[in-house]
This record gives C-alpha cells, structure tokens and sequence, in this order.
C-alpha cells in the first residue's frame, strides 16, 4: 500500500518533469532527451512484471498524449524496456536480493552494476526508439548519430540525477 | 499475492500482456488518424491547446526580444510592397487615364476582395517541437476562424506545414518537419520544380529533389513555392540552394538552407485557397472520366 502511494508520487513527478523537459529544452533533430526511465528502471525488485509493464505504459502514453510527438512511440518503446527489465535484472543483481523489495538504484547496486543496468536496458529503449520512429532500417546510418548521442546524454543526464536525488537521499 | 501463483502462469500472463500494450501502440503510431480522432474528440484537444498555451506563453516572455525582431522584419517586407503599389498608382495617374487614376487614388486600387484567390487568416503557435522525425504544430485558430484541414500554413520566413485536423479553437499542422511531409517548390528562375522534403537531420535544411539532371543552378539560388499544389500562392521564398548531388545520373538532389528558423517561429498565417473546392472538383471529375 504504502509502495503504492510513493510509486504514484514518483510517477507523477517523473511524467511532470519528462513534460517540462520536452517542453523547454530542444536541442534540434540529433538529440532528445528522456528522463522518465529511471522510473521503470528503479521499480522495487519484487514488484511483479505485470504491473511494471502497465507502469511503463502509462508513463509512454502520458507522455505521448501530453506532448506533440507521434502517437505511441513512447509508450511502444518503454514497454519494451519493461518488459526485458525482468531477464537483464535476474543477470545482474545477486541471487539474494530478487525476493526482497529493494530498490535497483546505485545505492544498492553499487555504481557499476547499476551502470550496466541502466545501460543496457537504456540502450534497449533508445533503441527501440529510434527505429519505431523511422519504421524501417533503411534510415541506419542516418540515425546512428542520433542513437549514440541520445544514448549518451541521456546516461549521463540519468547517473546525475540517480546520484542527485536518490543516492544521496537513500543512504 | 502474485508469488502463490506459479511463476510460468506470472511468466505468462506478461507476455501477453507486453504483446497486448506493444500492438496497441505500434496501432496508434501506424494509424495517426485514430489518435487524430482522439485529439479531435474536442475535449482532449482542448485540454491539450490550453496547456500547450501556458508552455508557450512561458516562452514567449522570454522570446519578446526575437518577436520583435520578426515583427519588424514583416513590417518592412509590407511597407516594399506598398511602396510598390504606390509606385503603381502613380504610374496609372501619369498615363492620363482619369477613371482609373480615380479608382486608384480613391480609397486604394479598386479591386474587389473576391478577385484574390488567396486569403491569409493570422494565427499563433502555441505548440511547437523540432526535435524529432515527426514533428508537429498547434495553432490558436481553429474551425472558429474558418480553418478547415488541408490549408498551408505559412511565416514570414517561408512554408510552415499543412494543416491536418481542426477543432473549434485549434488546429493541429503537419510541419515542413516531419519525415512524411512534402511540398511542391521550383528552383531560381528556371522554375524547375520538384518536391521538398526533409530528410529529419538538420532543423535549418530541408531537400528538393527530383530536378532534372539538365536544369543549371548556382548555390545561393533562392528556392521558391511553385503554386502548383492548391495549399500555397506560388513565389514564396523558402530558402537558398546549398550543396547538391546527382541521383542516379537522372536528377539532382539539392540541399535547401531554409530562411524559416523553426525553432523561433511565432506568428504564422494560414493561407485559404478560395479556388481549391473548384480546382479539386476538376480533378476528381478527371479522374472518374479516366476510370
């Protein structure tokens, strides 16, 4: 109950701060910016993979409906990523710590498993992202500078603000 | 509770559901008319345009400066133009032809407003993304002010977009940007033309393809509508020609610089082709002729 409450909470300031950034902060074609991950990504462990992926799909379709974009990109790509969180997660965190309510962030991961964490499921859904976009492969190399990129920022914009907020927070 | 059943079913159920929310997706993402239906359903859209609306306004405290700038760009380009038809006026009254050099020292030339085929309608933009393959726009007129689907929208820097769905105070444009968009342009004087496309790499360029191989072109030649769609006058200028490449050994592919800075656009004008109804009834008779 009380996880429920604080994940509301935590949902409707990921998708308000996901809004505002969308909103004010353009940096042109190359380049988007995607907060609302760390959302999905730092779900309790034991939560249950069906409910991380309606989760992840009201936050894609919030974020799809409130902000002039195409329609279901969003939320087609963080599905995606929700629904490999399960398998990526069972590699990289130890056997112990899957039953338990822990929260998969840096604090408890350590810096570098949450790294390739985040890293692999964010590459998962920049990915996914980038070709639902252009619907086909034809635009590969076209689009290689706008993955990587995104990729990158987006990392680096997702480590600062796990370390900002929730790191030193959590501790 | 989920962990009494057994973990295959758990397993189970979110496959199908993964399957279920990514097919609903990739549905509204191919069809845009059924998400456009949503939009349109008034109230969504509404709550969409006044929020849009606050963003804006946001932003357009702390733009005044530019809009300043592009208001007084636009001032001059209307004052040339009436410099040049006062110059017109003058010349008439020279040629001693007293009834006309009545009409036009009158109240203006004496044209009746229903010989323009084009009638410009002013609208804000209250939404406004460049950063993706898709982009789009929302305006602040809607059916309300005579917007109806299918007009051009064009800025003092250029062509805009095409409007694709109108609600009663809104309507939603399909921008210059936008991977899926075209729009007829010629090239220079030797009016050329071909369609203008953008390739989603660059804010600031767009491409015009399909211009025959002979056709010759100097790089800083001005790229211009070619009137030849129903949805723009012909004439406005939309950029400078930049690099090119021939495709094929058959046409050229010319990088476009356009004038329009996407990124501060503020005030548009949708364009009403008042001859459109006609000019697509011609053609779709035309075309059951032909069947």
């Amino acid at each position: 109950m009380k996880q429920g409450v604080s994940n509301t909470i935590l949902f409707v300031s990921f998708l308000i701060a996901q809004l505002l950034i969308s909103n004010f902060i353009d940096f042109g074609p190359m380049l988007f910016l995607v907060i609302y991950p760390l959302f999905i990504l730092t779900l309790p462990v034991s939560i249950s993979p069906v409910s991380v992926l309606l989760w992840a799909f009201g936050m894609g379709l919030g974020t799809d409906l409130l902000y002039n974009g195409m329609a279901g990109l969003n939320s087609a790509s963080l599905v995606m990523m929700a629904f490999l969180r399960d398998p990526v997660l069972s590699l990289i965190i130890r056997k112990g710590e899957l039953e338990s309510e822990i929260r998969p962030g840096m604090a408890e991961m350590g810096f570098r498993r949450f790294l390739l964490y985040a890293g692999i499921l964010m590459a998962i859904h920049h990915i996914s992202v980038v070709f639902i976009e252009s619907f086909s492969l034809t635009y590969f190399i076209g689009n290689l500078p706008r993955l990587l990129l995104s990729f990158s920022v987006n990392m680096l914009l997702l480590i600062l603000l796990e370390f900002g907020i929730f790191y030193k927070n959590w501790r | 509770m989920a962990k009494k059943r057994s973990p295959n079913l758990d397993r189970l159920i979110a496959l199908l559901l993964f399957i279920v929310l990514e097919v609903f997706s990739l549905v509204m993402i191919s069809n845009s008319s059924f998400f456009q239906q949503i939009k349109i359903g008034g109230v969504y859209m509404d709550i969409r345009g006044s929020l849009s609306k606050a963003v804006a306004d946001a932003k357009y405290y702390t733009s005044l400066r530019g809009v300043n700038r592009e208001l007084a760009e636009e001032n001059l380009r209307l004052q040339t133009e009436l410099e040049k038809y006062r110059a017109f006026a003058e010349l008439t009254e020279n040629a001693a032809d007293t009834v006309a050099a009545d009409s036009v020292r009158g109240v203006g030339i004496n044209i009746p407003d229903s010989l323009a085929q084009f009638e410009y309608i002013p609208a804000r933009i209250v939404a406004n993304s460049t950063n993706n393959k898709h982009n789009y726009l929302i305006i602040n007129r809607g059916s309300r002010s005579g917007i109806r689907k299918d007009m051009g929208v064009v800025s003092p820097g250029g062509v805009v977009g095409i409007v694709s769905q109108v609600s009663e105070r809104y309507a939603y444009v399909i921008s210059l940007l936008n991977i899926n968009q075209s729009v007829s342009a010629k090239i220079g004087k030797s009016g050329a033309f071909g369609p203008l496309i953008w390739d989603g790499k660059d804010a600031k360029t767009a491409v015009l393809t399909e211009i025959p191989q002979h056709i010759k072109f100097m790089v800083g030649d001005t790229v211009y509508t070619s009137g030849f769609s129903t949805l723009f006058p012909e004439n406005i200028p939309i950029g400078t020609a930049g690099k090119s490449k021939i495709i094929r050994g058959t046409h050229h592919e010319i990088r476009v610089r356009l004038f329009q800075d996407f990124r501060t656009v503020r005030f548009v004008r949708v364009v009403s082709n008042k001859h459109s109804q006609e000019l697509n009834d011609l053609s779709r008779q035309y075309e059951t002729g032909s069947k």
